[in-house]
């Protein structure tokens, strides 16, 4: 017997899917998908197309989308359409991909690394013999 | 970059659909090809050929050329060629033109065998 107890999921060329998809980790999608996802990570192959809202951890879109979709991280190939709504925190895109819809940075929840900075002021950045002389010193020769 | 370089030309035609066995689908999925069904499915199959795997569970009409049932199915069933493994648990009505059901399989339901079932595929 097969088992393909994968957690990801394959939408095969050809292959059509309208209505709801949940409690999903990682799709690829060669076909159409006619949905609504939240899933980690979406691949949309060049070919396949996509619409509906989605929310992805990462998403690497080669293909056709048309909705509203909400990623951490997302790389735009050059074969891809997209269309509709963009979030993301982080982005990449390849030449040649065609965007026609509105994209807007997601500043709502900023890297660690940024909301560490605040704590730290320019004096703990800079070198210790940069630092002004304390004005009295044991040592020194005030007489 | 931000992410590893890849060969977009390495992108490969894939015609098997793998529904993985944490997704939970609601709708209908069509497809010219294969599909294997690990998860779980509320709504019509249609495809050339349908494995419903032992996580696997289709609530729905399934129409397929070939049909292998090792999960649950509670619906309708039209193949030309059914297969209902040991773990298999089929309630609804069946309709196929060769059978097979293997010892342990759950079936309840209403079986109607097609008429003039086709022969044996030449080469």
């Amino acid at each position: 017997m097969t088992h393909i107890l994968a957690k990801k999921s394959v939408f095969g060329t050809g292959a059509v899917f309208r209505g709801k998809i949940s409690k999903v980790g990682a799709v690829d999608i060669h076909g159409e998908v006619y949905a609504d996802l939240e899933l980690d990570k979406l691949v949309l192959e060049k070919g396949g197309i996509l619409e509906g809202n989605v929310r992805v951890g990462l998403g690497v879109m080669a293909g056709r989308f048309t909705g509203r979709l909400h990623a951490h991280s997302i790389w735009v190939m050059k074969s891809s359409v997209l269309l509709g709504e963009i979030e993301y925190a982080a982005l990449q895109m390849d030449r040649g991909a065609a965007l026609n819809c509105r994209i807007k940075h997601n500043w709502e929840t900023p890297p660690p690394s940024l909301s560490e900075a605040k704590d730290v002021s320019p004096a703990d950045m800079m070198p210790a013999e940069l630092l002004p002389q304390k004005a009295t010193d044991k040592d020194g020769d005030a007489s | 970059m931000m992410f590893k370089a890849q060969k977009t030309s390495d992108i490969s035609v894939q015609e098997v659909s793998l529904i993985g066995s944490d997704i939970k689908t609601e709708g209908s999925i069509e497809s010219p090809a294969a599909i294997h069904l690990a998860g779980t499915h509320q709504g019509d199959v249609t495809c050339k050929s349908l494995i419903v795997e032992q996580t696997g569970s289709v609530t729905g009409k399934i129409k397929a050329v070939d049909v292998r049932v090792s999960g649950t199915v509670i619906g309708e069933i039209e193949a030309d060629n059914l297969q209902i493994t040991k773990s298999g648990k089929i309630e609804g009505s069946l309709s196929y033109k060769r059978i097979e059901i293997e010892d342990g399989a759950t079936v309840e339901g209403q079986f109607l065998q097609k008429k003039s079932p086709a022969p044996a595929a030449k080469e």
